[in-house]
């Protein structure tokens, strides 16, 4: 790989949604485009039907752009891969890590079997697999308890470690999370937040971090997307971009996350003066 | 005293049950004010909230007290608890698609409990709430009124939700995690409207939610739990500037915001479960700042000036701090013990 080339390029990404006879479609993804160094760490922020989720799910392949490009180390991601070898490489490129653990886990497989299966699957032998395993689970935090545990013995933390270790048993070079830490306490959502960071380092693996959350946000990411209604509003470094919103919807986005002097009423105002300046 | 619960205690029935769901909880609230009650998950603050409603499982033995607006909850009447749970007393949870019908229309939902708990004429039942949506922020009440839960968003379902809870003119409101799974500028919004609505019917709100940031910038006082008992209770803005307890600075450090260049530093380890007991306080196992004597030390209260904290340590300190100040011989010999800990 080409020392300057970016571990994940994305460019005019456009995805539409049919919504029946007479209604216009609706636009989910419109023009994204971003880059992301390898090691990299970008924050994709936005509220509910901001699109976030959409790109994230067409950067792994769940869903397909109507136009726009998707580049992995220079590589073009294709819409549709042919034979187990082609398929196989697509998954080492992106993995995705979804909100509820519990969903995507195979309920009957041990994590270690979990890990055993998707190491397997991208040919490791059959020791290699088990030596890889543990050392995966070491590497997230889960010890020799878990390792025999099937998902619902797990706690809702202990599942997301498993979740990222199956994520990174591909060795992909870019890691997308989606809303990932949303639905756990603050507590273990700091371990998960560590995990992350320390991952990234160890492995130089790029993160693409989807959440609605500023402040998980900033505590993760270099660089942030700020997206509304599926475009990308404001994209900058995400310490600027935070403390000092330079769109209207992305200082709307800033003023509703609680610190000290708060005000639910600001962000009602800002609100109304945003809808203003985009209608004008 | 609107809302009083005093050293309230419930254990669950079960086998592997080690330790009561709620220990010795105590709390407050006035008319017009809202308290926060935060915790993680497992921490007692929805039990809390539901023994202020006898909503408690099958089998559960309770010590202590509960009150609300002069009405023991616990030695209540079958009459004055209906009372108290159809009209008093609202509660609003986090998801309002658990609490709406989805094959009712919203306007059912919004008159039911005025028909059926006041004995409001239906006329007049759809006319207050076409008014309560007004009042929440809902626009276009009238043809709201007709539409069913799925035609609408989840931040609208909530100001229904709330719209139904407001209509019976509580003097209480139970808030558990009501804005929690809303955008940050939906629940921005939901929560001025409750604000202002509060205000203007001098209305309590016990507001139960898992940020500490959230009811730090949004409650008068706020109460943090674990494992079942109020570690600290402080007014909001003192949470911040001066929290006491090892597990409320735990809390922030976690989350350290949005203006802060600090990492996230996480608590080590996890809540523990019912199935564990504890000799001494219960965060001793998780705590930095542990002695030896903590994981003996039975939990009281130290009053602080706004509320009062759970710890040994910062009981010490303030032991230490007033020998000094006034002066007393052997505050030298107390200081040193101190930190030689």
């Amino acid at each position: 790989m080409n020392r300057n080339e970016a571990a994940l390029s994305v460019s005019g990404l456009r995805r539409a949604f049919p919504m029946g006879r007479g209604v216009p479609d609706l636009v989910a993804v419109d023009d994204v485009s971003f880059e992301l160094a390898p090691g990299g760490s970008l924050g994709v922020v936005g509220e509910s039907g901001s699109g976030k989720s959409t790109v994230a799910r067409m950067l792994v392949g769940l869903e397909r752009p109507d136009s726009g490009e998707i580049r992995v180390a220079g590589r073009t991601r294709g819409v549709r891969e042919r034979g187990r070898a082609a398929r196989l490489r697509r998954a080492r490129e992106i993995q995705l890590v979804f909100q509820n653990p519990l969903e995507s886990l195979d309920r009957r497989l041990t994590a270690a079997q979990c890990l055993h299966h998707v190491l397997r699957l991208h040919g490791a032998e059959r020791a290699e697999a088990d030596r890889r395993a543990l050392e995966l689970l070491e590497q997230v935090g889960l010890g020799a308890r878990e390792a025999e545990a099937r998902p619902h013995r797990l706690s809702g933390g202990q599942r997301q470690r498993l979740a990222i270790a199956r994520a990174l048993a591909a060795g992909p070079s870019v890691l997308v999370l989606d809303e990932a830490v949303s639905a756990l306490d603050v507590s273990v959502q700091a371990q998960i937040l560590r995990l992350l960071a320390r991952i990234r380092e160890e492995s130089g693996v790029s993160l693409v971090f989807v959440s609605h959350d500023l402040a998980v946000v900033g505590q993760v990411t270099d660089e942030v997307l700020v997206m509304y209604r599926g475009r990308a509003v404001e994209h900058g470094p995400t310490r600027r971009v935070l403390r000092e919103p330079e769109h209207p919807y992305t200082r709307m986005l800033a003023s509703s996350v609680p610190g000290p002097g708060w005000d639910p009423a600001e962000v009602v105002r800002l609100r109304a003066e945003f809808a203003a300046t985009a209608q004008a | 005293m609107l809302l009083d619960i005093e050293n309230l205690t419930v254990a669950l029935p079960g086998a592997e049950t080690r330790r009561p769901v709620l220990d010795e909880v105590a709390l407050t609230v006035e008319p017009g004010e809202v308290v926060g009650l935060v915790g993680e998950s497992g921490s007692g603050k929805s039990t809390t909230a539901r023994a202020v409603l006898r909503l408690l499982p099958e089998g559960a033995s309770v010590r202590g007290r509960a009150s609300v607006g002069g009405t023991d909850v616990l030695a209540a009447s079958p009459a004055e608890l209906t009372e108290l749970r159809s009209r008093r007393v609202s509660m609003v949870f986090q998801d309002p698609r658990s609490v709406l019908n989805p094959v009712r229309r919203v306007g059912d939902f919004l008159t039911e409990r005025l028909i059926l708990a006041l004995g409001t004429p239906k006329a007049e039942a759809r006319a207050k709430a076409l008014d309560l949506m007004t009042e929440v922020g809902l626009n276009r009440p009238e043809e709201r009124f007709r539409q069913y839960p799925h035609e609408m968003s989840g931040g609208m379902l909530q100001r229904v939700v709330l719209a139904a809870a407001l209509a019976t003119e509580p003097e209480l409101l139970l808030a558990d995690e009501a804005t929690s799974a809303l955008d940050a500028t939906t629940q921005a919004e939901v929560l001025s409207v409750l604000r202002d609505l509060r205000e203007s019917r001098g209305m309590g709100v016990l507001f139960i939610t898992h940020d500490l940031h959230l009811a730090a910038a949004y409650c008068h006082r706020v109460h943090v739990m674990y494992a079942g008992r109020v570690v600290e209770s402080r007014e909001a803005s003192a949470l911040f500037a001066d929290p006491r307890h090892p597990y409320t600075r735990g809390l922030i450090a976690c989350n350290p915001g949005l203006d802060s260049d600090l990492a996230p530093e996480p608590i080590p380890g996890s809540p523990p479960s019912l199935s564990t007991a504890f000799d001494g306080c219960p965060f001793a196992p998780r705590c930095p700042e542990a002695i030896d004597a903590c994981t003996t030390w039975r939990p009281r209260t130290h009053a602080l000036p706004d509320g009062g904290v759970a710890c040994l340590r910062a009981e010490r300190e303030d032991v230490v701090t007033e020998a000094v100040d006034a002066g007393t011989e052997g505050a030298d010999t107390l200081r040193r013990d101190e930190e030689t800990r």
